[in-house]
């Protein structure tokens, strides 16, 4: 029976360490106050300037193996070989994660426009269309959209929803717990010191020491009010009576190619608000300081 | 040491000695005469404007198994020409069933594929530059490593053969033998390409994988408007008599190749819309019996038959749905 342990030790020598270190990253995102502000051309030719979350498009946060000033007009990670002309090469990310994402929006002439943990409530999502930017939500029979009610009953129709937060379009849960579902319930809350912040958690990532945490916020065209990182030519398909089209979704290589789809008017990383991992621990604060101008 | 105990010991040691093994005998055996690895050399991509072009323009060989582990295949190089090359193969006299036959096709199989047919070449290619193998040596990849700054390392894929799968994917191959195409778009001139058509299965009878390879100028979807003819049938002549004094090639044409006897008349009743495929098996059977086994596999006092069946044996058809 002494044979018996050199044999379990035998076995044991099967097992062993990966030596992977798989982590929840989390950190906060902060927004300046100018990226959340815009002024409107109003169509009765007046000017509005405004200060709204919902000015704030999908935020895109990358892990890479680092980050450099001059490879384009704003901080941009390192990238690989390019193998053809004209072709940016890819820049290998370890892993991301997006702050609002581009839920299906339940009417075509949302497609790309919408962003989720922005929007209150549905009353919130038709007055900023129909009143803000002026440009009102369309329904499939032509029809302009003017309560949110509708809104609400169109998407429970057409996706066999029951509820508000399997449609994800406006903000459900109570996250500061005061009672109430408001501005201070969405992806981004503004501080007493004007920025925007905004909790993010990176998923079971596997832990690279070294790696640098860079994004950017996509922010919605002046003039079609849609978000560049969105391909409206895909992502769930409606075809129902008269409701024929593609409800859009992310482009798959936003971070592979970030500068594909980075255009005037986002807000990226400059090279001073990165950050670069010492520990899975680390609980970053990443700045979207940079305003991207051509 | 009671026995027991060197009993146990004796087996750990077998424990770990089992790790190690090769497991070439898991794979074909090599074939004298037939190289596991075979490098065409250079082709030039030939204009094709009509089906009777393509023919002779077609290259045709064999290529066998390793004999271990390691995988085999046939390359070659051609030169860039500044726009599209067309890179087709055709490794199966022909894939079908009647559950995929062009013409009457059933839902449910009447006739069994012919396994002994059956061999499947995958297509790839890329820069010649990217290429990791060693031409008629070593089969390689297109597949390169790039190490990043915090030093680690990422494997770039630089196959340009792109094909799209049965549900729109890609980087897919075609399955069971089926001819398999693809485009390199804009080629640049003058620079070398690398083609690597890779011995996914050998045929189960001998090993000997025949097969069909065309490069021609342009787009692969323009070459199969210009021939109009189903994909199985654009090539044609691919299956080798192995006892050919000159076999296993390569041989480029038609006419120069050694056909398997009966190969070319079935080929050409696949390819004739107006022939029932379910008919000339049937057929096929009734002259040349073929549930017997070809008197080259049969063991002695057995009866067998002296041709070759293309249709797969009769007796060995899977039940109504079944697959």
């Amino acid at each position: 029976m002494r044979a018996l342990p050199l044999l379990l030790a035998l076995t044991a020598g099967c097992t062993y360490e990966e030596g992977m270190t798989i982590a929840d990253l989390t950190g906060t995102v902060v927004l300046p106050e100018e990226a959340v502000t815009r002024t409107f051309q109003k169509q009765d030719g007046t000017e509005e300037t405004l200060t709204d979350p919902r000015l704030i498009g999908p935020v895109y946060l990358g892990l890479f193996s680092g980050v450099q000033d001059g490879l384009k007009s704003y901080t941009h990670p390192l990238m690989g070989p390019m193998f053809q002309p004209g072709v940016p090469g890819d820049t290998y990310p370890y892993a991301g994660t997006t702050v609002g994402d581009l839920p299906f929006p339940c009417f075509e002439s949302l497609v790309c426009k919408v962003s989720s943990g922005r929007y209150t409530d549905f009353d919130n999502m038709v007055d900023w269309f129909t009143d803000v930017i002026e440009t009102p939500i369309v329904d499939a029979y032509g029809d302009e959209v003017d309560t949110g009610d509708y809104v609400r009953q169109t998407c429970y129709d057409l996706m066999h929803y029951t509820t508000d937060e399997e449609v994800r379009l406006t903000a459900t849960t109570d996250r500061n717990e005061d009672g109430v579902i408001d501005l201070k319930d969405l992806d981004f809350v503004q501080g007493n010191d004007g920025k925007f912040y905004a909790d993010f958690t990176i998923w079971q990532t596997q832990y690279v020491d070294g790696f640098t945490l860079w994004g950017w916020m996509d922010a919605p065209s002046e003039v079609s009010h849609m978000f560049s990182t969105c391909d409206p030519s895909q992502g769930y398909q409606e075809s129902t009576y008269s409701s024929d089209f593609a409800g859009g979704m992310q482009y798959p290589d936003l971070l592979n190619s970030p500068s594909l789809y980075i255009s005037s008017g986002d807000w990226v990383v400059s090279s001073g608000g990165t950050h670069t991992y010492s520990s899975p621990d680390d609980h970053p604060e990443i700045h979207l300081d940079f305003l991207v101008t051509e | 040491m009671r026995a027991v105990q060197l009993s146990a010991v004796v087996l750990g040691l077998g424990l770990l000695a089992s790790c190690d093994y090769s497991g070439d005998w898991l794979f074909a055996g090599a074939v004298e005469g037939v190289p596991g690895v075979v490098h065409l050399g250079d082709l030039t991509p030939v204009q094709i404007n009509t089906f009777s072009d393509i023919a002779e323009a077609v290259v045709y060989g064999e290529v066998g198994p390793t004999g271990t582990a390691e995988v085999g295949g046939v390359t070659f190089t051609f030169q860039g020409n500044g726009g599209s090359v067309c890179l087709w193969v055709d490794p199966e006299i022909a894939t079908w069933n009647t559950a995929v036959a062009e013409t009457a096709p059933l839902r449910r199989w009447t006739w069994p594929d012919n396994v002994f047919d059956d061999g499947d070449l995958d297509i790839s290619a890329g820069l010649a530059v990217y290429y990791t193998g060693s031409p008629g040596e070593k089969i390689g990849s297109f597949e390169v490593r790039y190490t990043d700054a915090l030093g680690e390392t990422v494997p770039i894929e630089l196959n340009e053969c792109s094909m799209i799968g049965f549900r729109g994917q890609d980087g897919a191959h075609a399955g069971r033998g089926t001819p398999e195409y693809c485009t390199l778009s804009a080629t640049l001139p003058g620079v070398s390409y690398m083609v690597l058509l890779e011995n996914w299965s050998p045929p189960l009878d001998d090993s000997r994988l025949g097969y069909g390879v065309l490069l021609a100028e342009g787009d692969c979807n323009v070459l199969k408007a210009t021939a109009g003819v189903h994909e199985e049938c654009l090539i044609q002549g691919e299956a080798i008599d192995p006892s050919a004094p000159d076999a296993p090639g390569p041989w480029t044409g038609l006419s120069s190749v050694p056909v398997l006897p009966g190969a070319a008349a079935f080929e050409a009743a696949y390819c004739d819309a107006g022939v029932k495929m379910r008919d000339w098996c049937e057929e096929e059977d009734l002259t040349n019996a073929c549930a017997l086994p070809l008197c080259e596999d049969s063991a002695e006092g057995v009866d067998c038959r002296t041709v070759k069946c293309f249709c797969g044996d009769p007796t060995d058809m899977p039940n109504g749905g079944s697959f």
